[in-house]
């Protein structure tokens, strides 16, 4: 007999969904005739992030206590449950904007396989309690994406994404993993919760795996400098997978970063939040000025996602329970808007055959007024305005911020929030011009495209963008279940 | 079951605004106003059965609080969006959801044709929706919000008719003003917040006294919500948008600026009237305001010429009766006055819609007249309503209005001052209405009348814009007899619980000498005005200047901020704006965009290059964590 | 304990992912990047497996084989990517690779 842990299958419930989700889209891309395929696929996938969100309420619901499960391998605690419902939301949403994504040839088994592969691979990241779990979780989702990008690979711009994602991404996780061997080496644990205290504080081994760890996160969550692979990957992936990764790609790697650092680096609190601020400041500075200067509006929204980074980590460098909670908090928002507004995106190059830009945007707002509202409102909610979840998260952030001393941020903070209005601002008033005559006048003739999943998911991403304003106290208290269970 | 039928009155109209919001073009006409009427009934059914659930139990016992979730959550205090169903709060919930309904009904008649009827009824439901978020408040949060939200459709509905740029002009007033009395009732609500670190009305009039300790702060938490209450309820001197609000479809100024929405104010008082009792000085301005408004518009009223106009003045002044009521604590007579003005006065302006309807829009009552013989219900109606407004007996207005007489001139020599001005305005509300009444319906057909109606063509509209008039009609009749002072009193008991009035009751026989004088001065109006304007015996004297002036209070303001502002706002872009803020503009966003275009140059589109960005990115954050160490 | 002492571990281990970090950021055949990729990876694991022996645990070793199979698995996909490049008759040159840009 071999002794094998004991298996909690709650926990792993959100990630075997989506193993399973992504099991069924691939026999279905085999399987069943090409006509129906597509619907199939596309409703095993569906059905995957439902379950998984399902079971990630359960687990959330279940787990008053944080406890190591399954030979200590996963936390079973709300924090890793909230990471995941917030995964999988996203993920859902995806899915309903995914299902219309024309493509020149017959591979939407595999999209829909890939796209459910990587929310399992995120959320067993968020779940993972030792180095082992945490980098084969990072390497789950990172692979997944890798091929999601380049899955059209007709299109030379999806080829180039993809393994430009490919090797900049291999570089960051070969360097988590050296940096992981270093805290090995000192702690002579791969456990997160044992490595604090293994080894002085000060340790060299220690201190160079951290920042090595740091910065393996910092490339997911494309925090500044690590943030070059973004617009790229980005404009070449398929928007509704942009849209993916800058709301559940990110939200993970900043819990997860949050939840390794809080957890097994907290000797070393003075470092990475120091080193947080920093890669915040130049997130803020390189994401806001250079989206300035884009036309292109998939590239914009990546410069954008890359300045939310500075953003967010505002909340690792308060290092405070005000902070987790105002990070948990905003991602909620944060990831419906991000998801809507590539929506939108999509919806206007599937119009336009061509991708969208801020010139070719005219008109959008007259042509498709509630289209029209809606992206309004997301990009209100990045720049933080009232009546989006998008302004109490920004000032939860700030008094996190505030309140663990980091004054200065704050104000680097409120100038980049101005800057990005000037972005913000340019796509409303750009959907409100009128069409140049020289420009492709979008669909005049013929009536817009009416796609009801699409419709479904900007919808949702709206209700929740807004209704996370009205609805604070209840995301908090969500929120605050969840942070209160790390060491902060 | 109180809870849920207080949810259920709540939401029925915003589940019809969302309806009809999301239904769009697929909706018939019809099917909106159906759906919003249907909504407001379902509201008032719910109404009635949180009334009925509510008298069952006993007297002590009857405030329910819902708490759905909490809103804002901080150390210091707490926000929950909760309802308060109390005696008081289900007074309001049913005028409010009952004189809606029908209301609502008649415009399905009046709107009839109006190609956007879809957005009318939408708004309109969105109106009930917050008046009733407004009264079913359980604290001054969710009251502020459904305050704010009352004034948004308010300012919807005055401009509805959005190309007529009157109109536009009449919506930003009233909104500019009413927001002037939402940012100094936020102000009192911050004090609230810092002292009593809550906001729930319990908690709140539960340290009433205890706040009652620091004059100061009493006193401006009293005069913010004082501030609000005028804006809201139009009285002076911040009355002016109202007149002009009259630019709204003539439902809307039945139902918002004369049944509801304008008698907020008194409500409020009446809510927190334990914060006024510690601020006797602010409550007794609120009283005096309530004299000096009901005599200045009841003189206003003389020199008006357009009916709905006449009829907004007359809010007013009603209103100024309340506002005296209330001021010097006779909490439920204010009250009933409330109740019973809603109906006669949504009567008057729904019976006005039918005489305007009738004549295609035309307001002017100089050029109406004889419409008695072609308009005999209507004309019934509106001399009831009239009636009804003088206090002639045995109709509503009667019992209510010699309800807050006699009140006054039992409090002292400020109330005898009080009474004083109440009784004037007796003589002034007996003129005007009657004026009115006299000028729209007898005499002989005017050209116009001759004009619009011709002979055998029925003129007083579809049986959805009759039918609610009769039902006012008799609700106009009957709901003085709710309370008759000496007899029966269930209405005033009702809602001493709430609100407990501290005025001095009159005794029965005072109250009774009041009545005959109060008739008397009316009967008075009543016959001068017959002879001016029916009879013509007398030559009507020359309006005096200040009143056609409407006292000068437009002018005023225009004076003292429209005019300034403009001119310093001028200055300012002359001296400031262009030479420093425009060209730093021009050099910050240059500045700006050649910084983004350096950060977009890092991106060479090279792997090897964003590779090596991360090599170099890694090897400072090690070195400094290993100097920082 | 026999054989060299843990610091020569890992200084060949340090070596190999140096060489394959340059390797990644110099050379611009795809599959000689993916080969410095498995290279760095590799030196990753002589220090994770030369930290296993001196703890004295399992843990250093098992994360080493699983990083040998993640690596087999990314080394897949980039094979995949070079021959998809290949057959759409796009030169092998990550430098060329750089449409997306601005």
């Amino acid at each position: 007999m071999i002794r094998t842990p004991a298996i909690d299958w709650l926990t792993l419930a959100p990630s075997l969904a989506l193993l399973a989700a992504t099991i069924a889209s691939l026999m279905a891309a085999v399987l069943v005739p090409e006509r129906r395929r597509r619907n199939v696929s596309w409703f095993f996938c569906l059905a995957g992030y439902a379950g998984a969100f399902a079971a990630a309420a359960i687990l959330f619901d279940r787990s008053p206590h944080s406890r190591g499960v399954i030979a200590n391998a996963l936390f079973r605690d709300r924090y890793g449950a909230l990471a995941a419902m917030i995964v999988a939301g996203v993920g859902l949403l995806t899915t309903l904007v995914y299902y219309g994504e024309r493509s020149t040839v017959d591979r939407v088994g595999e999209r829909f396989a890939l796209l459910a592969s990587a929310g399992g691979g995120m959320i067993l990241f968020a779940q993972s309690a030792n180095l082992l779990t945490l980098f084969l979780g990072l390497e789950w989702l990172s692979i997944s994406l890798y091929v999601l990008c380049a899955l059209e690979r007709e299109r030379p711009e999806a080829i180039e994404a993809g393994f430009k994602y490919l090797i900049v991404g291999g570089f960051s996780s070969a360097i988590l993993v050296f940096g992981a061997a270093f805290v090995y080496g000192a702690t002579g644990t791969l456990n997160l919760a044992q490595i604090a205290g293994k080894a002085p504080s000060g340790d060299l081994f220690l201190i160079t795996g951290l920042a090595m760890i740091l910065v393996g996160f910092a490339f997911k969550a494309s925090a500044a400098p690590f943030h070059t692979w973004t617009p790229d990957v980005y404009q070449g992936a398929a928007t509704p997978v942009s849209g993916f990764m800058a709301g559940a790609t990110k939200a993970v790697a900043l819990l997860v970063a949050l939840r390794v650092l809080s957890v097994s680096f907290s000797a070393q609190e003075h470092l990475w939040t120091s080193a947080a601020a920093a890669l915040a400041v130049t997130s803020l500075v390189v994401g806001n000025l250079a989206a300035l200067a884009q036309r292109d509006l998939k590239r914009m929204l990546a410069y954008s996602s890359i300045s939310h980074a500075g953003f967010l980590l505002f909340a690792i460098t308060a290092a405070s329970s005000l902070g987790t909670r105002a990070l948990l908090y905003y991602l909620i928002p944060y990831g419906a808007a991000s998801v809507g507004v590539f929506a939108l995106a999509a919806l206007h190059e599937r119009e336009l055959g061509e991708p969208a830009t801020l010139d070719n945007l005219a008109g959008f707002g007259w042509r498709r007024p509630l289209s029209g509202i809606a992206l309004w409102i997301f990009m209100l909610s990045f720049a933080g305005f009232p009546l989006t979840g998008g302004f109490v998260g920004k000032v939860y952030l700030f008094a996190a911020a505030y309140r663990s001393g980091w004054t200065w941020l704050l104000i680097v903070g409120a100038v980049a929030t101005l800057v990005s209005l000037g972005y913000y601002l340019a796509v409303v008033r750009a959907i409100y011009m009128r069409p140049e005559p020289g420009e492709k006048a979008a669909a005049k003739e013929e009536p817009p495209l009416l796609d009801r999943m699409l419709s479904t998911a900007v919808f949702a991403a709206v209700i929740v963008t807004v209704g996370s304003f009205f609805a604070v106290q209840p995301l908090i208290d969500l929120a605050k279940h969840a942070a209160s269970q790390l060491p902060l | 079951m109180i809870a849920a039928a207080a949810w259920v009155c709540l939401l029925a109209p915003l589940a019809a605004v969302l309806a009809i919001a999301l239904g769009g073009n697929r909706l018939p006409r019809r099917a909106a106003g159906y759906l919003a009427t249907g909504s407001t009934v379902v509201s008032f059914a719910a109404a009635v059965t949180a009334l009925i659930a509510t008298l069952g139990n006993s007297a002590s016992q009857r405030q329910t609080v819902s708490t759905a979730f909490g809103l804002i959550e901080t150390h210091a205090f707490k926000i929950n969006l909760n309802l308060l169903v109390d005696p008081l709060a289900l007074v309001m919930m049913l005028v409010v959801s009952g004189v809606g309904s029908l209301i609502i009904a008649y415009s399905i008649g009046y709107m009839k044709g109006e190609s956007e009827q879809r957005r009318y009824f939408a708004y309109i439901a969105f109106f009930a929706f917050s008046m009733l978020l407004l009264v079913e408040a359980a604290n001054f949060f969710v009251l502020l919000v459904g305050w704010g939200l009352v004034g948004l459709s308010s300012y919807l509905l005055i401009g509805f008719w959005q190309e007529r740029p009157s109109a536009i002009a009449a919506a930003k007033k009233a909104f500019i003003i009413n927001a002037v009395g939402d940012a100094a009732m936020a102000l009192a609500l911050f004090l609230l917040i810092q002292h009593a670190h809550t906001l729930d009305f319990g908690g709140v009039f539960g340290q009433a006294v205890s706040l009652g300790q620091n004059s100061w702060l009493i006193n401006l938490v009293a005069a913010g919500l004082l501030v609000g209450a005028i804006a809201k309820s139009a009285q002076i001197p911040l009355h002016t948008w109202l007149p002009d609000a009259m630019e709204g479809p003539t439902p809307v100024s039945a139902l918002i600026h004369a049944a509801t929405m304008v008698t907020a104010g008194v409500y409020l008082i009446v809510r927190a009237h334990p914060l006024f009792e510690q601020a006797p000085h602010v409550q007794q301005t609120a009283a005096g305001l309530g004299a000096a408004t009901l005599l200045a518009t009841g003189a206003i009223a003389l020199v008006q010429t357009d009916i709905k106009r006449v009829i907004a003045y007359s809010t007013m002044s009603q209103i100024g009766y309340m506002f005296l009521a209330a001021g010097i604590g006779a909490y439920s007579a204010a009250m009933f006055h409330l109740v019973t003005h809603a109906f006669f006065k949504a009567l008057l302006f729904l019976a006005a819609g039918v005489v305007i309807h009738a004549l295609g829009g035309e307001q002017d009552m100089r050029k109406m007249g004889g419409l008695r013989r072609r308009m005999p219900r209507t004309f019934i109606a509106m001399l009831i309503g009239t009636g009804a407004l003088v206090g002639l007996p045995p109709l509503a207005g009667f019992f209510s209005k010699d309800a807050i007489l006699a009140t006054a001139v039992s409090n002292g020599v400020y109330g005898k001052v009080l009474f004083a001005a109440a009784i004037a305005g007796v003589l002034l509300t007996a003129l005007y209405s009657f004026r009115l009444l006299f000028l729209v319906f007898s005499g002989d057909e005017s050209e116009l009348v001759k004009k619009s109606l011709p002979k055998r063509k029925r003129a007083e509209g579809p049986r959805w814009m009759t039918a609610p008039v009769a039902v006012l009609t008799l609700l106009a009749i009957g709901g003085g007899w709710m309370q008759v002072s000496g007899l029966w009193h269930p209405f005033s008991s009702f809602l001493e619980q709430v609100a407990p009035s501290f005025a001095s009751e009159p005794s029965a026989s005072r109250e009774w000498l009041l009545s005959a004088v109060s008739l008397v001065v009316a009967l008075g109006g009543v016959w001068i005005a017959w002879t001016v304007y029916a009879a013509r015996t007398q030559q009507a004297p020359r309006a005096p200047r200040a009143l056609v002036e409407k006292l000068y209070f437009d002018r005023t303001y225009d004076l003292l901020f429209y005019r300034p502002a403009v001119a310093v706002a001028h200055r300012l872009g002359s001296w400031f704006e262009r030479p420093v803020i425009e060209r730093s503009g021009e050099e910050i966003g240059f500045g700006a965009l050649m910084g983004g275009r350096f950060a977009a140059a890092i991106q060479s589109g090279l792997a090897r290059t964003y590779v090596l960005l991360v090599a170099a990115g890694v090897s400072v954050i090690v070195l400094l964590f290993l100097v920082l160490r | 304990m026999l054989g060299p002492a843990i610091a020569w571990y890992l200084v060949v281990g340090s070596a190999i992912f140096a060489i394959g970090a340059a390797g990644v950021m110099l050379r611009r055949n795809p599959l000689i990047m993916l080969l410095s990729l498995e290279l760095m990876l590799n030196g990753a694991n002589l220090v994770l497996i030369a930290f296993a022996r001196r703890h004295g645990s399992l843990d250093g070793q098992v994360f080493a084989l699983a990083v040998m199979a993640v690596a087999a698995a990314e080394v897949v996909v980039g094979l995949g990517l070079v021959v998809a490049m290949a057959r759409r008759k796009i030169e092998i040159d990550v430098d060329l690779l750089s449409r997306l840009r601005k």
